[in-house]
């Protein structure tokens, strides 16, 4: 029994190691900074990463290019154990919370990082992203995962000034069994968003239909189920900086510095 | 008001070289005055600068950080404010004159551009814009003053000499720029997350500018970790720092320059 504790404690001190957070850090930097390079001069293998979540573009175009994409794995592997030895510190450090309340600040950093990786993980594992996909006015487009249905309303010009017309404003509705959840005015940086969903018009148009004249928007639409976690995500480290900063400075003050371990 | 926006950005100019020319006349000469009236001379100049930064401001109604001209003024006032801070903090003189170094050679690039001030597109007119480039600029300079330490650091190892601070204080100047850059660095990441998500649906992008400054993050973060381990203490932090810059210089300038990106700011 105190044989298998040593060697869980050995364990987990390597998890919550310091050190261990160097290496992976390191290594990742290396890794995507070597395959980074090869990303201009391959387009036809790199663009889609955006317009794709990762899980399907590994699927569809990296296995095509293995020699041009293994990088891209073995770093993601590389942040999420990285990830794993972030939670591993800040559970450690619950554990130790009474001595080592004054680094609150550096843990909220650590469990924010941890949690935007798994939202990051979740999104790209779970998402979709389409994009360019036309609506009409007065259309009504399905879109999944909950059984949602999408309709454009409008679209109005907006002028700035001078008159000039600057944007295009998009009246956008997100029904559920014909009963409306959202509606909004979308336009650039304010889109339509519902639990991880996210509807962006990008460009808009007319076309003759019919012996009429009908208005379309060319509308992105993004599913992420881990964005909002993303965003307690943020939010946390964006607090912990906050506190971190504020304790830097107490701590510098008080003549305090890092110690040598 | 273009005369007098003009005034400020070559008093400002003027005011930098010549306390930029004082300190070096510092480092050979040691007297009280010449650092004295380098430091009234780097606070005049970016009391104009500063000036001029309102100005622009108000005329706009935006924080002017757009285009090329714009994004180099700023830097170069937030070059300054860092190295206002540390000298107001640690009075170390001259020692981070390659800042002030920097912070000339950018608004010496400045001078050659033209200062008018474009209308603000709407997929900028964004708080979300202004404190992605604001906190970014903010970090980089920091880490510009890291660089600055790390070489002071290594010249005094090796060279050993009185003019230079001692390594102690080095090294705690160099840590406390890799912290506050790292601190800044983050904001920048979060607010120019969250904006790309409503710009673009996503808030990571691979994009390669997007892809170097998580790499930025993640370098100075493992950083902000090696100066708890003794190995890593001293020579190899400033090894670090400079290495760190290398990095920033890329990101920032390299990317733009050598390779394509999609990224709004390349």
């Amino acid at each position: 029994m105190s044989a298998n504790l040593s060697w869980f404690q050995r364990l987990w001190s390597l998890l919550c190691s310091l050190k261990l957070a160097i290496v992976l850090a390191s290594c990742a930097t290396l890794m995507a900074v070597g395959g980074s390079l090869l990303m201009p001069a391959n387009p036809r293998v790199f663009a889609p990463l955006d317009e794709k979540i990762l899980k399907d573009w590994l699927v569809d175009i990296a296995l095509q290019s293995p020699a041009l994409t293994w990088w891209v794995p073995v770093a993601a592997v590389l942040v999420l154990l990285l990830g794993l030895n972030t939670l591993c510190c800040v559970i450690d450090w619950l554990l130790h919370l009474r001595s080592r309340w004054r680094k609150s600040g550096e843990y909220l950093i650590h469990f924010g990082f941890f949690l935007i990786v798994c939202a990051f993980l979740w999104g790209n594992l779970a998402g979709y992203r389409a994009g360019g996909q036309p609506i009409f006015v007065g259309q009504r487009v399905e879109l999944p995962p909950y059984g949602l249905v999408l309709k454009l309303e409008e679209v109005k010009p907006l002028a700035g000034p001078g008159g000039r017309i600057m944007e295009l404003a998009n009246t956008l509705a997100l029904y559920r069994d014909d009963s409306l959840l959202k509606q909004v005015e979308a336009r650039v940086n304010h889109p339509l968003t519902w639990r991880g969903l996210v509807v962006i018009p990008t460009d808009a148009g007319q076309v003759m239909m019919g012996g009429r004249l009908r208005t379309y928007s060319l509308m992105t639409v993004n599913y992420d189920p881990g964005a909002n976690l993303a965003l307690v995500g943020a939010v946390a480290m964006g607090c912990g900086v906050l506190v971190a900063l504020f304790s830097f400075y107490r701590k510098r003050s008080s003549g305090d510095h890092p110690d040598i371990e | 008001m273009p005369e007098l926006q003009h005034g400020l950005i070559y008093g400002a100019f003027f005011s930098y070289v010549v306390a930029v020319f004082l300190y070096v006349c510092h480092f050979r000469r040691r007297l009280t005055w010449l650092w004295r009236s380098a430091f009234v001379m780097v606070l005049l100049g970016f009391g104009l600068q500063t000036l001029c930064l309102a100005l622009r401001w108000i005329i706009a109604g935006y924080l002017p950080i757009t285009n090329l001209f714009n994004t180099q003024f700023f830097f170069s006032w937030c070059l300054a404010a860092t190295y206002l801070y540390v000298e107001l903090r640690y009075r170390i003189h001259g020692a981070g004159l390659f800042v002030m170094f920097c912070c000339l050679l950018l608004f010496a690039s400045v001078l050659t551009r033209d200062p008018a001030i474009p209308p603000l597109i709407p997929a900028l007119d964004t708080p979300l814009f202004t404190l992605h480039v604001t906190t970014s600029f903010a970090g980089y300079a920091f880490f510009a003053m890291a660089f600055s330490m790390g070489v002071l650091y290594l010249a005094q190892r090796w060279v050993g000499s009185s003019l230079l601070p001692e390594l102690k204080l080095l090294r705690k100047i160099n840590e406390e720029a890799v912290f506050l850059g790292f601190c800044l660095f983050t904001l920048c990441l979060i607010f120019g997350g969250i904006w790309a998500y409503v710009a673009w649906g996503y808030y990571f992008s691979w994009n390669i500018k997007g892809v170097w400054s998580s790499l930025v993050w993640l370098f100075y973060g493992g950083m902000c970790h090696a100066k708890f381990v003794r190995r890593w203490q001293g020579t190899g932090y400033a090894i670090l720092s400079i290495a760190g810059f290398a990095l920033v210089l890329f990101t920032y300038i390299g990317i733009g320059v050598l390779l394509s990106s999609n990224h709004p700011l390349t």
